[in-house]
């Protein structure tokens, strides 16, 4: 019913790496020769943490959560990038919180508006908590490509009031 | 704001429908409707900042239960009239695509 990821995890992860190293490379070497390229520290900063967050929201929960196993095919492969990455038992019913992909979570709800983001933030553990394991994986991706975008929304009506308010 | 009324929206309005007075929880209308919870949590967010829906968080104790609290979702009042009209009239088949039923058969 639900459709699998057209790319390939291993790929994500290498995609990851190179990223955020990239990004964080970018952001080195522009901040080491400012003069010449005269772009502002805030902005190169900016654009540094902004990438790396939308590079970890993508590919994180892809990820089983460890960037380091790059060359995960001697590890058992698991249908879910969810619990069972971290090794957790997750047959034997719901386990105290989603580990794999709660750091991407946290991050994503660190995007929202204090308040909502931690509404959002709790709504998904619940929610996940009770999920089948199999699911859990596919429900955290979910949750992550729509947190860009409820973000968005989020700030936007949040903006909205307050000058409303103003005006 | 008027509430766009995608088909995830529709499938999220007709579960609620189902039972209006009852409450849902998240998992429970994704089962319902076989939208990922990450997909119906922004419409639910969006329905409440329209009024349709009201929500509140479950009151138990995460301990004895051995699970974290719900949140539950109901439509308001008003917002059983508005989607079930938004349902009704999403049944209903479109204007442009009677008037263009209407111009073909005039035309044979």
């Amino acid at each position: 019913m639900l459709p699998d990821s057209p790319v390939p995890a291993r790929h994500k992860k290498a995609g990851l790496i190179f990223g955020a190293v990239t990004s964080s490379g970018f952001g080195i070497i522009t901040l080491l020769t400012r003069p010449p390229t005269r772009l502002p520290a805030v902005l190169v900063l900016a654009f540094v943490v902004i990438a790396n967050v939308a590079i970890v929201i993508y590919a994180w929960p892809d990820t089983d959560g460890f960037l380091i196993r790059l060359r995960g095919g001697r590890r058992r492969r698991t249908p879910e990038g969810g619990p069972a990455g971290l090794g957790l038992d997750v047959e034997a019913g719901p386990v105290p919180a989603v580990a794999a992909g709660r750091l991407a979570l946290r991050a994503a709800a660190g995007l929202m508006p204090r308040a909502a983001g931690r509404r959002w933030l709790a709504e998904a553990e619940s929610t996940l908590f009770e999920m089948p394991a199999g699911w859990r994986g596919r429900a955290v991706r979910s949750y992550l490509r729509s947190a860009p975008r409820l973000a968005v929304m989020l700030w936007t009506r949040r903006l909205m009031r307050r000058f409303g308010r103003r005006a | 704001m008027a509430m766009r009324l995608t088909v995830q929206v529709l499938l999220v309005l007709q579960a609620l429908l189902r039972d209006p007075g009852r409450e849902r929880y998240g998992l429970e209308l994704s089962d319902e409707t076989g939208l990922l919870p990450g997909t119906a949590y922004p419409i639910l967010l969006r329905l409440e900042h329209e009024g349709w829906v009201t929500s509140r968080w479950e009151d138990v104790d995460p301990r004895e239960q051995k699970r974290p609290a719900r949140r539950y979702y109901r439509l308001t009042a008003d917002g059983a009239i508005q989607a079930s009209a938004a349902v009704a009239n999403a049944r209903r088949p479109r204007g442009a695509a009677l008037r263009t039923l209407a111009g073909e058969g005039g035309a044979t």
